[in-house]
């Protein structure tokens, strides 16, 4: 990491210069001695729109309160827990489980949650709500009807499409395992391809009132400008099979959780950080609001997804303080 | 009849992991290499005033492809300025001129190599067949393995991809040039390398500047999977706007790395145009 630091030259610089200048400003005796002051920390993002607000909040936090310079990094999921387990990348400030579990089990040895943003997040398959109401389905049990796949039979290959997770994600293996014991194998496939394929697709479908079966969750774009129940509606699951042991909720799935992973070295290497990001907790709906902000407003620059961070850490400064307090800054 | 069952994979994680522990120092000094030419050259490019960099890439296409691909290419320059992406297009030439000049100084020799002996070419060949058809996701893993997140192993999956045509065509156009030159050059007392650098080299130098032509452009189209290895420049920009669900701002990067290739592609082939009008 040793050649990070002249890459970006002057605006670096000046951006340390102002993060010191504002950590002054708060508290002007301990300017001298924030410890992270010419260290770098690199946060991996999984190019999600809801990885924005957690990782940025918690950028925001370490480099006014602490000093550290935040390089975030973009990377897929897997490569991301390789990459903290090798030292490569610090933080990940937005890991999501049970979606991760085997990924974190995987690494147990070396990575370890610090806080929890938010619980309870909803996870099920989806139609249009037009669609439920002029069919009369309400459950997932009421797909299995050969009339209904037809209708949902987008590719002409048979077979009603549920368009579902990446190939590869966890989330598909589980639908697949749903399809499967529920004897809905006969009528539908779950298609095979990439997350934003898919995302397009559905989108193109919702917005020209076509008949579509998709997987749906919480915290993400599609629920953020297409809400449940208006919009659409996410099937009930009263029956409720899981491949693993936690316990699935009215639409069939655990709830979901997030959190900020670092490498089991992190406390020793970076105490102050340690301390500060293990207080960090980004709820639920202010992470939907940001997703709304980037998909519907289209505010995606770098500047504006850090001035969602700093806006909503003002508009909960009791919150924050809170947190700087516990972690001995305040 | 049952497939016998080859553990080719579970020998190639050995292999992975034995590489991983025990040449650790060597992929050290390869990033540390790679890694400096990289960061140097993107700091020339960041540094470089925009207006600057605009008027050289038109002078120079003045005087490879006319007055209309001089004017074209400034405007397509001018163009990735206003939609804010300049400085994502300085990331991304930099990661193309650092490897194809890595592809180039490997490709061209080997090249050579492949055409002085039938039996380095029946060795390379096959390997050359394997580093193009070989999904790129399959060595970006172990790249990151060995040389960390970032621009090297973007750097080292961009060679594997587009090293390939410059080794062929430099193989291609040395075998091509006619027998009766290389006689009467070898009747007139010539050493193998006076033959080299002064007959087979420039006759086949059409053909090597069409495979380095081609390096480039392969080079390019591997920038959206180098963004995701942290490599950030224009690929970034696509793959963020894929993942906001905002196709406007994946049409802009990948505009972008249209402008930027068609610049590349124009000036590579007019050299090589003009070498063969020389020769």
């Amino acid at each position: 990491m040793s050649k990070r630091w002249k890459k970006r030259g002057l605006p670096v610089v000046l951006a340390v210069l102002l993060a010191a200048g504002i950590g002054l400003a708060v508290e002007p005796a301990a300017a001298q001695r924030l410890p992270g002051t010419g260290k770098t920390l690199t946060f991996a993002f999984t190019n999600w729109t809801g990885d924005w607000l957690p990782t940025m909040v918690s950028k925001v936090l370490v480099e006014d309160y602490l000093g550290y310079r935040v390089e975030i990094v973009d990377l897929s999921v897997p490569v991301t827990y390789a990459m903290i387990a090798a030292g490569e990348v610090d933080v990940f400030a937005d890991a999501f489980f049970p979606n991760q579990n085997s990924l974190l089990a995987g690494y147990r040895r070396d990575l370890e949650v610090i806080s929890w943003h938010y619980d309870g997040t909803v996870r099920g398959w989806a139609v249009p709500t037009w669609f439920a109401q002029e069919y009369g389905i309400r459950t997932v049990q009421d797909l299995n009807n050969p009339q209904i796949a037809r209708l949902l039979d987008r590719d002409g290959d048979g077979y009603g499409d549920l368009l579902g997770c990446e190939v590869g994600w966890t989330c598909h293996d589980q639908i697949n395992y749903k399809l499967q014991a529920y004897g809905l194998t006969r009528l539908y496939r779950q298609i095979d391809a990439s997350e934003q394929m898919i995302n397009y697709a559905i989108r193109g479908a919702l917005d020209n009132r076509e008949p579509v079966l998709f997987y749906a969750w919480t915290p993400d774009w599609l629920l953020a400008v297409y809400p449940h129940p208006e919009a659409v509606t996410i099937l009930l699951d009263p029956v409720g099979a899981w491949p693993d042991d936690e316990a699935p909720n009215e639409y069939g799935y655990p709830p979901g959780r997030a959190g900020i992973l670092v490498h089991r070295d992190f406390q020793r290497r970076h105490p102050e950080a340690y301390r500060l990001l293990s207080q960090i907790s980004v709820p639920l709906d202010a992470v939907n609001e940001s997703i709304y902000r980037q998909v519907v407003l289209g505010e995606t620059s770098d500047a504006d997804l850090e001035r969602h961070a700093r806006e909503w850490i003002e508009a909960n400064r009791e919150t924050v303080d809170g947190w700087l307090a516990a972690a001995g800054l305040r | 009849m049952d497939f016998v069952r080859m553990p080719i994979g579970h020998w190639m994680n050995v292999l992975v992991d034995w590489m991983v522990d025990n040449l650790a120092p060597l992929f050290r000094g390869i990033r540390q290499v790679i890694g400096t030419l990289l960061n140097a050259t993107e700091d020339f490019l960041q540094w470089l005033p925009w207006p600057v960099l605009l008027v050289l890439v038109a002078l120079l296409m003045w005087r490879v492809a006319g007055w209309r691909g001089a004017v074209l290419s400034a405007l397509g320059l001018y163009l990735v300025g206003s939609m804010e992406l300049w400085d994502r297009a300085m990331t991304t030439l930099a990661l193309m001129v650092s490897s194809v000049t890595l592809a180039v100084l490997i490709g061209v020799p080997l090249g050579i190599l492949c055409a002085k002996s039938d039996r380095v070419l029946a060795v390379v060949r096959p390997m050359l067949d394997m580093m193009q058809t070989m999904p790129a996701f399959v060595y970006l893993v172990p790249a990151l393995m060995f040389f960390g997140i970032g621009k090297v192993p973007a750097v080292f999956a961009t060679l594997v991809f587009a090293t390939p045509p410059s080794v062929r065509l430099t193989n291609l156009g040395i075998r091509q040039v006619p027998r009766e030159v290389v006689e009467a050059s070898q009747s007139f007392g010539a050493t193998p390398w006076q033959m080299l650098v002064k007959v087979q080299l420039p006759l086949a130098m059409p053909s090597i500047m069409a495979g380095i032509n081609q390096t480039i452009m392969l080079s390019l189209s591997m920038s959206v999977l180098s963004a995701m290895i942290a490599a950030g420049g224009l690929g970034q920009e696509v793959l963020r706007g894929l993942s906001q669900v905002n196709l406007g701002r994946s049409f802009e990067g990948g505009l972008a790395i249209v402008v930027i290739a068609m610049i590349l592609d124009r000036m590579s082939q007019s050299w090589g145009r003009r070498k063969r009008r020389a020769a």
